[in-house]
């Protein structure tokens, strides 16, 4: 190895080095070209759709970059300089006023790295050149080819010029936004100052450096972001683009800040807009709380609404904040569903909107946290409701039920029975066990009311083991058991807790505590944290609201099932009873005509609806022990 | 390799481009202002030398050499030279600064076609 102390030239002179070592230094240089090629083919992402070639390219900012007037490279001397300017200006088609401007740019210290800045530091001369012979033949689909190769700033550059001349071109715009995050701006600086130093001008001040790269990333954001303010299809593209986006680097930071603030300002007239609807459409389902009409408009608006904050809210949700802006509105619609929930009792209306939430506000974290935290409550309001709403269906046409029952229609989806089954099986998967009792509760209670009050023993029947079968919670296996005892039937009913909802478990009281809708815990949820600061109460579960309001009271509960010690007392006093009829009964039997067989069978009603009429002696007639000891006793 | 040769020679390739730098700028002074300028520059690259050899580091440039695999550079414009060329060094961006026992920065050149 020969080592030049002085400066100077090798001592030995160039041709002191043979053929050999000339030969692995090519070999070398050979290697050196493959390592930055392959580099590059890694960063490279998938090639880009053809190009319109029809686009005009002269107008875009690297065609009006002093270095593409000029047709120079970066790293150009100032003599070089003078005389592209000299060659260029005797030649026909060149605007002078613009090659003085580029000449006095590269210049000037600070004019000049604005303009390296915007041109292709990093990028070969080859490719430079081309890139410049693109610019000057309108060829797109070489500017393209280029850009592939392309690293850092260059990319960028491309990039953005291939975005000005197809602004349509939403791919191209999303690429772009991934190009900012891969540029280093330590690179670039290294690359400039050995551009610079070639070119035999000063170096770069850091702080200068990062200030001009600051406003080219600005330049470029702003101009993004009104395309991708233009459309729904480009805001959806914009969202999709900031989900999967790395943050990487001051320049991709910046650049990022600077697209969130430009496109903020192009959406702050319809996004206001949609605002004040929302807001419009939360005052009139207040003032309608049933009123469905306005329910979907106010959902569409939010739906508008939020379609337009969404890249703000992605935003905010990378930096580990919650966007502002959404915190309002998620409030105040909140808000409403809990009013329509708790004071008007519009279920479905209020989980509507409580879904509606959940999709708008999924990229808020701690809203979507606390939404989903709610919904279940407001899923069981709801399906207590709608289960009512079945029992009054079904009573008020019970034959039909009847027939459809007995023809296996609770295993189908159609009418009523068809409503019952999706009804079960929809609240089979809800969380809280007292939703499933209560709607298990309701529709053992349509059978109860089929056995009594409309004679459809065989209907009866049908539902309440159909019911048995379902998996009911442990509190109605009980009670089913006993009513198919009533059938003659000795079964045994598996009950199915939830144990992700047991009262008793840990993780339930903290889940209920944090989100303010235990029943049970209400007292103690009041202080708890709550990530919303609405003063407005959270919804409350049916049950609550029963009590609250007295309106509408809960099916009774059999007195079997109250308590173990009224229980007790009770089966006690039946007992006592039934020996009693059976005396008497063994009695007077022989004086009396028997009742006909044909006389309807009442279910021991006590406890079991809050309209049962049927007490004490009727249950003689149904109980299926008691009917085989009357038979013994006439047989003796 | 220390931190400290890392740093001196750091600060030595710095150094050596504020030196090509004020050469350069000796050509915009008026004539009278030549002399004195080259004489202070010839020492202050001396110095540059006798510190750095003070402390076992020898700063090396390949201005004009055939661009062989012993030179330990970095070509910034390996892209510009076609494979079947040969290349000679045409302009060291930044030194080597080596050490008896290897390299402590290794330079940046440019190459040119012959």
């Amino acid at each position: 190895m020969v080592i030049n102390w002085s400066r100077g030239r090798d001592p030995k002179g160039a041709g002191a080095i043979n053929e050999a070592e000339e030969a692995a230094g090519l070999e070398r240089l050979s290697r050196l070209r493959g390592r930055t090629l392959h580099a590059e083919g890694e960063e490279t992402k998938a090639p880009l759709a053809p190009l319109n070639t029809a686009s005009d390219v002269a107008e875009c900012k690297l065609a009006t970059n002093a270095f593409a007037i000029l047709g120079i490279h970066l790293t150009a001397s100032a003599t070089e300089i003078g005389e592209a300017y000299e060659h260029l200006s005797f030649e026909p088609g060149h605007d002078p006023a613009a090659l003085s401007a580029a000449r006095a740019a590269l210049q000037s210290p600070s004019d000049r790295l604005e303009a390296e800045i915007g041109w292709l530091p990093g990028l070969p001369l080859r490719s430079a050149k081309a890139v410049l012979a693109a610019l000057r033949t309108n060829d797109l689909p070489s500017l393209a080819s280029v850009r592939e190769k392309a690293t850092s700033v260059a990319r960028v550059n491309l990039t953005f010029a291939l975005v000005e001349c197809n602004p349509g071109e939403l791919s191209l715009a999303s690429q772009l936004l991934d190009d900012a995050q891969s540029v280093d701006s330590d690179v670039v600086l290294d690359q400039l100052d050995d551009a610079r130093f070639h070119a035999k001008f000063r170096e770069i001040d850091r702080e200068t450096f990062d200030r001009f790269m600051d406003e080219h990333a600005r330049a470029i954001a702003a101009r993004l972001a009104l395309i991708f303010s233009a459309s729904a299809a480009a805001r959806n593209v914009f969202t999709r683009a900031l989900q999967d986006l790395p943050s990487n680097g001051r320049f991709g930071a910046c650049f990022r800040d600077e697209l969130m603030r430009a496109y903020g300002a192009a959406i702050h007239g319809p996004l206001e807009e949609a605002r004040q609807r929302v807001l419009t459409a939360i005052e009139e389902l207040r003032a309608q709380p049933g009123n469905e009409a306005q329910a979907a408009t106010l959902i569409t608006s939010l739906d508008n609404w939020s379609g337009l904050r969404r890249p703000m809210q992605l935003h905010e949700a990378a930096r580990g904040l919650d966007d502002p802006a959404s915190a309002d509105i998620c409030n105040a619609v909140r808000s409403l569903a809990v009013d329509l929930s708790n004071e008007h009792e519009q279920f479905e209306i209020a989980l509507r909107l409580a879904r509606a939430l959940l999709v708008c506000f999924r990229l808020v974290p701690a809203r979507h946290a606390a939404l989903e935290r709610e919904l279940p409550v407001l899923i069981g309001n709801a399906l207590i409701r709608r289960g009512k709403q079945l029992a009054v269906w079904a009573l008020a046409q019970p034959t039909v039920l009847s027939r459809a029952i007995e023809a296996g229609a609770l295993d189908g989806t159609s009418g009523t029975a068809g409503s019952i089954a999706g009804l079960i099986a929809e609240v089979d998967e809800h969380p809280d066990d007292q939703v499933r009792t209560a709607v298990f509760l309701i529709v053992r209670d349509i059978g109860i009311q089929l056995h009594n009050d409309r004679r459809e023993v065989k209907a009866a029947y049908i539902l309440t083991a159909w019911l048995a079968e379902c998996g009911p919670p442990p509190e109605v296996a009980v009670r089913l058991q006993e009513d198919l005892k009533h059938f003659g039937v000795k079964a045994t009913v598996t009950a199915r807790a939830n144990a992700a909802v047991e009262p008793n478990e840990a993780g339930s009281e903290e889940r209920t505590a944090r989100t303010g809708f235990g029943r049970a815990r209400r007292d103690s949820l009041e202080n708890a944290a709550d990530p919303f600061s609405s003063p407005s109460a959270p919804p409350r579960t049916r049950n609550a609201c029963n009590q609250d309001h007295n309106k509408v009271k809960p099916p009774r509960l059999p007195a079997s099932v109250r308590g173990h010690r009224r229980r007790a007392s009770k089966i006690d006093y039946i007992l006592v009873a039934l020996l009693v009829i059976f005396w008497l009964s063994a009695k007077i039997g022989n004086h009396r005509s028997a009742e006909p067989a044909s006389a309807p069978r009442r279910m021991p009603t006590s406890g079991y609806s809050r309209d049962s009429r049927f007490e004490g002696a009727a249950l003689q007639a149904y109980d299926a022990e008691s009917r085989l000891r009357s038979e013994e006793e006439r047989s003796r | 390799m220390t931190e400290y040769h890392q740093s001196l020679a750091a600060l030595a390739v710095q150094y050596w481009k504020l030196c090509v730098a004020f050469e350069r700028e000796l050509g915009f002074v008026s004539p009278d202002r030549v002399q004195p300028g080259e004489a202070q520059l010839r020492f202050s690259r001396r110095r540059l030398d006798a510190i750095l050899e003070g402390e076992g580091l020898r700063l090396a440039t390949y201005d004009g050499q055939s661009w062989t695999s012993d030179i330990p550079a970095s070509p910034v414009n390996a892209e510009d030279i076609s494979d079947a060329e040969a290349a000679i060094v045409d302009m060291t961006i930044e030194p080597t600064i080596i050490r008896a026992n290897g390299i402590v920065h290794p330079g940046k050149v440019t190459l040119r076609e012959i």
